[in-house]
C-alpha cells in the first residue's frame, strides 16, 4: 500500500515520469516490456522479496536503474510497518513521504544521467 | 486431520486504471470484513517472482481470483504458477451489469466505485463458500 500510494503520488507531482502496469508486464504484456526496454525504470518494492525489480529483470530483461524497496525504509528510518493493508493511516504518512523523498532523489538522478 | 483449507485471494495490482482499485477494494473487503478466517490474501508478483511460500500456497489450496480488466493479468499469473483457480470474478463485467457505478479515479473511487467494491466484495464472497462448499465435500 505504501510503494503504492507513494509512487501514485509521485506521478500526480510530476509530469516526467509514467507506471507501467506490473501485472500486465508479468503476464505478459508486449507494450509494457517494450516500454521498460526503452525507457530508464525504477522499481518501488513493499517488502524484500523485491518481486517488482526480479519481475522487470526476468521477463523484461532490462535491469532497473534504481530499486527501492519500503521494508528497507522502514529499517533505516525506524518507522513502525502499517497495519492495515487497505489504507493508509495518519501514523503512516511519514513513511508515505520519506519514500516520496527517496522515488524524487533517484528519479532527478537517472534524469542526470541521461 | 487435516489443515483446514482457506481460500487464496488473488486480486489486481495494477496501478492504471480505477478497475483495478476496484478489485483490490473489493479483496480487501472479503479479507477483512466478509470471510476473515476463511481467506488469505496471495501477492501475485511473488508468484511470478518464484517465491517459493507463495507459490506453494496457491498451488496447495483453492485460489479466487478477482482481476480488474479484460486482460485477465491474475488469472494468467496464477495459471502460470500452476496455481489451483476455482473462481474468476471480472470487475470489468461487474461494471457492466452495473453501469452507474462508474469510479472516479484509481486513487479515489467516490461512492459509486466504493460501491461497485462492495457488490464485487459481496460476490467474491460467496464464491469463497462454494469453493469451500466443494473442497468439504472432497473436490479438489
Amino acid at each position: 500500500m505504501v510503494s503504492r500510494v507513494a509512487t501514485r503520488r509521485i506521478l500526480e507531482e510530476r509530469d516526467d515520469v509514467v507506471t507501467i502496469c506490473l501485472p500486465l508486464f508479468l503476464a505478459g504484456g508486449q507494450k509494457e516490456r517494450d516500454f521498460a526496454k526503452n525507457n530508464p525504470c525504477i522499481t518501488v518494492d513493499g517488502c524484500d522479496k523485491m518481486c517488482a525489480a526480479k519481475g522487470v529483470e526476468m521477463y523484461g530483461k532490462v535491469h532497473p536503474k534504481s530499486s527501492i524497496a519500503i521494508s528497507e525504509i522502514t529499517k533505516k528510518e525506524k518507522h513502525s510497518k502499517p497495519k492495515s493493508k487497505s489504507r493508509i493511516e495518519p501514523e503512516d504518512e511519514k513513511l508515505v513521504h520519506e519514500t516520496m523523498k527517496i522515488i524524487n532523489k533517484e528519479v532527478d538522478k537517472v534524469k542526470e544521467e541521461e | 486431520m487435516s489443515m483446514e483449507k482457506k481460500v487464496a485471494i488473488a486480486v489486481c495490482t495494477g496501478m492504471d486504471q480505477p478497475l483495478a482499485t476496484v478489485s483490490r477494494y473489493a479483496g480487501y473487503h472479503v479479507l477483512e470484513k466478509l470471510r476473515p478466517d476463511k481467506t488469505v490474501l496471495l501477492c501475485t508478483p511473488a508468484l511470478i517472482g518464484g517465491v517459493q511460500e507463495d507459490v506453494t500456497f496457491a498451488k496447495e489450496n483453492p485460489v479466487l481470483v478477482i482481476d480488474g480488466c479484460g486482460e485477465k493479468c491474475c488469472e494468467k499469473i496464477v495459471n502460470e504458477a500452476k496455481g489451483q483457480v476455482k473462481a474468476i470474478i471480472n470487475v470489468e463485467d461487474v461494471l457492466k451489469e452495473h453501469r452507474d457505478l462508474q469510479p472516479e479515479s484509481r486513487a479515489k473511487l467516490g461512492p459509486k466505485g466504493m460501491k461497485l467494491a462492495g457488490i464485487v466484495g459481496e460476490l467474491a464472497a460467496r464464491k469463497v463458500d462454494e469453493i469451500l462448499g466443494d473442497v468439504n465435500k472432497g473436490g479438489r
